[in-house]
């Protein structure tokens, strides 16, 4: 195995490392356009330059994207003559260049401007008419892109035919007429396409979605997990004014390495729809009316409480989302099972198309995580495909729906205007939650804090980016809510660490993980773990 | 896909044109190999790479629409806009430029009525002009590539002989 010093230190590497993950692995970053860790290497922007001491080559400097370290190699990054290689690289990238960073959507995550702050000069020597070249070209609905400012580094050619696996981007023309484009009459089709505006080191390629919404700099970055499949791709939610303002992949060697599909990235605006339940409800004349959260919340257990006393538990359905996070599952269960004692517990299983890449046919997020809590129909009795049928039967009269609706099936949404009585809890109002007795406002995974278990059994953080809507709590804290009423000697539990704590001892799958190591990685839950080390 | 503009409507590879195209592909391990040769093929056939084709072409070799319009539009042999049945390539690189060939290409701009810089074809269809980079014949500067014929040491008065020239060799 060689071993090389950069910027004087030593470090030995596996045969084939390139200088520039030998750099990285010693924490010392050195500037690239055109390299990504996800893609092949290009080698064509040549800012990643370094001065190569020893051995000895014909010229000081050369890229280090493309340089194999080799024993007794000594690379230095910032020496005089690898600062001036990359000073005139700039100086050639900028030649033609727009320059309009007060409204590039860029400007404050752009890496002509990092390394211009870096080695730049401040004037150009330039004074010809720039070349001008193609502006605002749709490459899909989503994707805009300026050939000015483009840089030619092909990072998005080469994410489309390697990672998206259909080259549908080409440079077209040459030399400084060379621009990147889509055949004609063509647009890109990967469900993964926006990922290349990620990749854009400059402002090239912009999300139609967020350009102009916001500068960069104002967003307030919260790491957090995608919950619109079982991948449960690892994310940054950019949020400002208490809004969302786009979500982008964050790099998880385990779940999603850099990447995320654009469904998922997308999918935020019911966040902010018109229909999110900023107070309680609780009917009251045969209507729903607003009322105090721990109001609702006292009444929801008087409501299931009343019920189980008098008839028993065995006429009682749960209904538990898997969307919800470990957390709010398991005190889900601790309150339906454990407290009253409900055998009829289910999932509403969601499922769509999936692929061999990242998305998968389940796209309830949390799947694995209610099946391993134990959210299932004990043997015998009743779960969501036969509640309508038990409702008619007069085997069902009462229900708990946490964080789920049954809105998609009409024979399921007729029955439970029979119950005698319905608690939900949502972070909308859904048709499902027009006709209980108690809705509670719970929120969506942007406005809360927890785990979720994707379909590797890979464990991941949500955090709150936003504020939720008036008094909508965490569904956690509402739950929590629950068992204090039910057990009001025990202390309340309703912190998401305490709870995962908690969770470990209940259910072995989790016991291995800690909370507070969620924070960056996701951990596995021991059962996937052990099949993964079969 | 569109399917109006030119002679090409667009089935690839033409019925006149499979064979030759066939015979280019077996020549070559991976059928992409074939790209180049096919497009100097159907340049020569159609004077220019007609629009039509590229969906076809990409799919008869196996590759994308994207990596043909980069490959057509990389070379500027390949033209997707129709050329004169006689093309010339007027050199405009430096020794040449040294010794007159601006002046050479204004005599036959003047002379066809045509410019080059717009790609323009004469009204029969029978010629069109083109700058080039250097074409390998500077010890003979100013000098033009047309049909595959080198002319060296031309001048504004001998332009009018290249062009009867190439007439009277057809096309
Ligand atoms: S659009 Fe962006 S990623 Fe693509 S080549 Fe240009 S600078 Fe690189
Ligand atoms: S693959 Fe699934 S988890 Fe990943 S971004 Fe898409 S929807 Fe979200
Ligand atoms: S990063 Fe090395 S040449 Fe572009």
């Amino acid at each position: 195995m060689p071993t090389l010093t950069i910027d004087g230190r030593e470090i030995t590497v596996e045969p084939g490392t390139t200088v520039i993950r030998a750099a990285e692995m010693l924490g010392i970053h050195i500037p690239r356009y055109c390299w990504h860790p996800g893609l092949s290497i290009a080698g064509n922007c040549r800012i990643c330059q370094v001065e190569v001491v020893k051995p000895k080559l014909r010229f000081p400097c050369t890229v280090s994207c493309n340089l194999v370290a080799s024993d007794g190699m000594e690379i230095l990054t910032d020496s005089e003559a690898a600062r001036k290689a990359r000073a005139d690289v700039m100086e050639f990238l900028l030649l033609n260049h727009p320059l309009d960073c007060p409204i590039c959507d860029q400007a404050g995550e752009c890496l002509l401007q990092e390394y211009s702050y870096a080695v730049g000069r401040d004037k150009s020597r330039f004074d010809e008419e720039k070349v001008h070249k193609s502006k605002r070209v749709r490459f899909s609905e989503e994707i805009v892109y300026d050939g000015e400012r483009c840089i030619l580094c092909t990072r998005c050619v080469r994410f489309m035919k390697e990672v998206a696996g259909e080259e549908q981007l080409a440079v077209v023309e040459r030399g400084d007429h060379a621009e990147i484009a889509v055949a004609y009459g063509r647009e890109l089709t990967s469900p993964y396409s926006m990922n290349i505006v990620d990749l854009c080191p400059v402002g090239a390629l912009t999300s139609a979605d967020f350009r102009f919404k916001s500068r960069v700099w104002f967003l307030t970055n919260v790491p957090s997990t995608c919950t619109s499949c079982a991948r449960g791709c690892s994310i940054t939610v950019g949020a400002r004014w208490e809004k969302i303002q786009r979500l982008t992949p964050r790099e998880n060697p385990d779940v999603n390495r850099w990447w995320m599909c654009d469904h998922g990235r997308l999918n935020w605006k019911y966040v902010h729809a018109p229909d999110r339940l900023g107070k309680a409800l609780v009917k009251d004349a045969g209507r729903l009316a607003p009322a105090d959260t721990d109001e609702a919340v006292r009444r929801a257990h008087q409501l299931v409480n009343r019920f189980v006393t008098k008839r028993g538990a065995d006429g009682l359905f749960g209904l538990v989302s898997a969307r919800l996070t470990n957390e709010e599952i398991f005190l889900a269960r601790e309150y339906l099972a454990g407290v009253a004692g409900v055998k009829n517990l289910d999932v509403r299983p969601r499922t769509g198309e999936g692929d061999d890449f990242l998305i998968t046919a389940d796209k309830n997020p949390n799947s694995l995580g209610a099946s391993l809590i134990g959210i299932a129909p004990e043997e015998g009795a009743v779960g969501l495909e036969g509640f309508a049928e038990a409702v008619k039967a007069g085997r069902i009269r009462g229900a708990v729906f946490f964080g789920e609706d049954v809105d998609h099936d009409p024979e399921a949404l007729a029955a439970l205007d029979s119950l005698e009585f319905l608690v939900v809890m949502d972070y909308h109002l859904t048709e499902t939650a027009r006709k209980a007795d108690v809705v509670l406002p719970g929120v969506t995974w942007a406005e809360k804090e927890g785990t979720i278990t994707n379909v590797d059994g890979w464990v991941s953080r949500l955090n709150r980016a936003i504020r939720p809507p008036g008094e909508a709590r965490p569904d956690l804290s509402l739950l929590g809510g629950l068992l204090a009423a039910a057990r009001p000697e025990e202390e309340g539990l309703d912190r998401p660490e305490a709870v995962f704590e908690a969770l470990g001892k209940a259910v072995p799958a989790f016991a291995g993980i800690r909370y507070a190591d969620l924070y960056s990685r996701s951990g596995r839950v021991a059962v996937k773990a052990a099949a993964a080390a079969d | 896909m569109e399917t109006k503009m030119g002679e090409a409507n667009g089935a690839f590879p033409p019925e006149h044109l499979r064979e030759r195209f066939d015979a280019i592909v077996a020549r070559y391990p991976r059928r992409t190999a074939a790209l180049i040769p096919i497009l100097m093929a159907i340049q020569e056939e159609y004077r220019h790479i007609p629009r039509e084709h590229i969906e076809g072409l990409a799919e008869y070799l196996g590759c994308t629409p994207a990596h043909v319009l980069g490959v057509i539009t990389f070379y500027t042999m390949l033209s997707q806009r129709k050329r004169g049945r006689h093309h010339l390539y007027v050199c405009k690189t430096l020794s040449c430029h040294l010794r007159g060939a601006g002046e050479v290409l204004r005599a036959l701009e003047e002379k066809l009525g045509i410019r080059a810089d717009r790609g323009e074809v004469t009204p029969d269809g029978e010629f069109s002009l083109e700058t080039a980079e250097c074409l390998g014949l500077c010890e003979q500067a100013p000098c033009i590539l047309a049909d595959g014929i080198r002319f060296g040491d031309v001048t504004p008065e001998t332009v009018g002989r290249i062009i009867d020239e190439l007439k009277s060799r057809g096309a």
